[in-house]
Formats: C-alpha cells, sequence, structure tokens
C-alpha cells in the first residue's frame, strides 16, 4: 500500500503544506489507479464449496521437474488456472480418491473455455521418479501433469502453500513407509498465486461449478 | 450419493454376489477395489463388515494369493494432514457394522501380481482372533469419476 515517509522539514510550513499537498495527490493517483485495477483481485465470490483467499498468495522460488523431466518453476504457473494436489504414487486411497474427482472435473469443463492445468505434485521423491509419475497421473487424465525434485524445492512451494506432510517409519529398510500429507486440493491464477483451496470430502460437480464462477469472476 | 445411483445396476449385481455369511456371525457386504493405475504398487479394499453375534470379535490378519501382503489401515484428519495408521487388528463391535471406506478404515493391499482392470476378482483371506478364517473374492470396479469421493455412508 502507500507508506508516505513524512519527512519532518525544518523549513516553513507554506512549503510543508504544498509537499503534503502534492504527495496526497500523487498518492490519490495511485491509490485510485490501484483501486480500479485490484479491487475485484481482492474480493471474492460467494456461496462456492471452496475457500476463496481474498489476497491470492504467490508461490515463487521453486525448481522443480515436470514428468518428462523439465524444468518446472513458478513460471511455469503462470498464464493458466491450475489446479494442484501434493501426494504420492503409493497412496491407496486419498490420491486415487482426489485424482478421480478430478477426472470427473475435467468431464464437466466447458468447451468454450481454456483447459486448466492438473499438477499433481509428488511429496515422495524416492518412490516417485519422473517415469512413475507419468504412468501414474496419466492414467487418470493425459492431461494431468506430474511435478516431482529435491525435496528441499518442494518444501519451498509446501510451505508457501500450506501443505504439510511427513513421512511414516521411512528409516526402516522397508519400501513400504507411508507418507502423510494434506489432502487439499489447490486452484492457482494464472499470475501463478493461491486463489481458492477445496478440502475433502470432494465433489466434481462443486469444484467445477467453482472454477466456473471463479473464473468469471476475475476474469470478467 | 450420485456415485451410487450412475453405477446402481452394477453395484447391486456385485453387493448381490458379493454378500458373503461368513464364520457364523461375520457377513461382508459390498466389497470392493478401484481400480488403480497399472503403474501403482499399492490398491485400497473396501467394505462394510457386520458382527451379528453379541461378543466382539477382531480380524488379526487378511491375506491375499494375489497381492505380496495386506494391511488394514485407519484414516484421520490430525494436524491439516491425512494420516494412515496400521492397524494390527480390526475390531468388529457387537452388534455392528465397520464401514471400510475412502477417507476411513480401509485394506491396502501391497504389490499386486499383474495389473487388476476393471472386472478382476481379488481373493482375500480374513482370519479372525478365534482363529476362524474364511475367503471374499471382491471385484475391481473402475469408477466413472463423475462424483464424490470420501461420501459418508449411512449406516443402519
Amino acid at each position: 500500500m502507500n507508506t508516505d515517509t513524512e519527512n519532518k522539514a525544518k523549513s516553513s510550513l507554506p512549503l510543508l503544506i504544498i509537499v503534503v499537498a502534492a504527495l496526497s495527490v500523487a498518492a490519490g493517483v495511485v491509490i485510485n489507479q490501484g483501486y480500479l485495477s485490484s479491487s475485484r483481485d481482492s474480493q471474492t465470490p460467494t456461496r462456492l464449496e471452496a475457500t476463496v483467499l481474498p489476497k491470492p498468495r504467490p508461490i515463487l522460488g521453486f525448481e522443480l521437474i515436470d514428468h518428462h523431466g523439465k524444468p518446472f518453476t513458478a513460471e511455469n504457473l503462470k498464464g493458466n488456472w491450475s489446479f494442484a494436489f501434493f501426494g504420492f504414487t503409493n497412496c491407496p486411497d486419498v490420491c486415487p480418491t482426489a485424482l478421480k474427482i478430478m477426472q470427473g472435473v475435467w468431464k464437466k469443463l466447458p468447451k468454450d473455455k481454456t483447459k486448466p492445468n492438473m499438477l499433481f505434485f509428488s511429496v515422495d521423491p524416492d518412490r516417485d521418479p519422473p517415469e512413475v509419475l507419468k504412468q501414474y497421473v496419466t492414467y487418470y487424465h493425459p492431461d494431468f501433469m506430474g511435478i516431482t525434485g529435491k525435496l528441499d524445492q518442494i518444501d519451498i512451494i509446501t510451505n508457501q502453500l500450506g501443505i504439510l506432510y511427513g513421512y511414516n517409519d521411512k528409516d526402516n529398510k522397508s519400501e513400504d513407509y507411508n507418507v502423510n500429507h494434506s489432502a487439499q486440493v489447490l486452484l492457482i491464477d494464472p499470475q501463478g498465486r493461491m486463489r481458492a483451496v477445496f478440502s475433502p470430502p470432494y465433489d466434481a460437480g462443486s469444484i467445477s461449478h467453482a472454477l466456473d464462477v471463479i473464473r468469471n469472476f476475475y476474469e470478467g | 450419493m450420485s456415485f451410487l445411483s450412475k453405477n446402481a445396476f452394477t453395484i447391486l449385481v456385485l453387493v448381490s454376489v458379493s454378500t458373503s455369511v461368513l464364520a457364523d456371525h461375520i457377513t461382508i457386504k459390498g466389497a470392493w477395489l478401484p481400480e488403480a493405475a497399472p503403474v501403482a504398487r499399492v490398491m485400497a479394499a473396501y467394505m462394510d463388515i457386520s458382527n451379528h453375534s453379541k461378543q466382539t470379535s477382531f480380524i488379526t490378519s487378511v491375506t491375499s494369493p494375489q497381492f505380496k501382503k495386506v494391511e488394514i489401515h485407519s484414516m484421520s484428519h490430525k494436524n491439516g494432514m491425512m494420516h494412515m495408521e496400521k492397524q494390527e487388528q480390526l475390531k468388529l463391535p457387537a452388534g455392528k457394522t465397520v464401514a471400510l471406506q475412502p477417507g476411513g478404515f480401509h485394506m491396502m493391499l501391497f504389490n499386486p501380481k499383474e495389473w487388476f482392470k476393471d472386472g478382476s476378482k481379488i481373493t482375500l483371506n480374513i482370519t479372525l482372533d478365534n482363529k476362524e478364517t474364511f475367503q471374499i473374492i471382491a471385484p475391481v470396479i473402475k469408477e466413472t469419476g463423475n462424483d464424490s469421493g470420501m461420501q459418508h455412508h449411512n449406516h443402519h
């Protein structure tokens, strides 16, 4: 916002008045322009089965790879709406359920609008290299994209999105450790910012309806 | 419940086929496994297990010739995360039905011997605390994906 630092001038009152007046006019112009372009941005559509963030959260500074092995960074989140889910392929229940719901969302997407992205981020890179992720997500839909990479990079994005995860028994030699993780589906806007959160139990109809409403609200 | 209405006929057939009266006092209804990705190393099995006796029973182990091992897991939402916890045994309270369903208790089957597609039949060998064992056959079903996951089944 506009924080004007007021310099206490030693000079006389008339000069101070002029300076303050000039700054006020400038501030007014800035606020006005800012308000007109961002007024919609900081409002939220109402009555959705989603939590829409009044202040979208930027997602920055991570370096991961997609399931083709190509770099995936914050830049890749720009230019289109994206759904994001964090899970792992050795997940028997939560992840398949969420991906099947997203499959259902894809069936309901309006034909006349650009399809969003569906990003499945693995929080288990040791067992989910790109090739495994690719086979896993494309089973649900060929449009879906798996994202993986080093844990410290994954942490950069999960921290910004409020996603938590943890391993159970990973120190055992067994390959069968479990990963606990947040199960929200997130909606990221074309500016690469987190915009909305869907919590389980999900419903394909609600999610696709919410996407429609949200897109119309912010894109006009 | 739109998943059920969409697949009502299929489910009716499968449920009628897969209701098993077992071990005198246990019935298992509606056992099924969602089809998983061919690359998946794990599958889940869901079902309703009813204990018709006046005594609590426990399922102490489950095996399947088609998987390396089967475990029973609970699911809970704690500290912002979904937690799965292996259960050493599954308590079947007297006179009650325990529902294994998405988002809740489920059987977790590890390392399928092949990819089990829609229509495959999975054999589950269940052992109780009184040493009785019985077998059920559960179908693999490919959901249409139109509908809700983690629905709350209404129980009697």
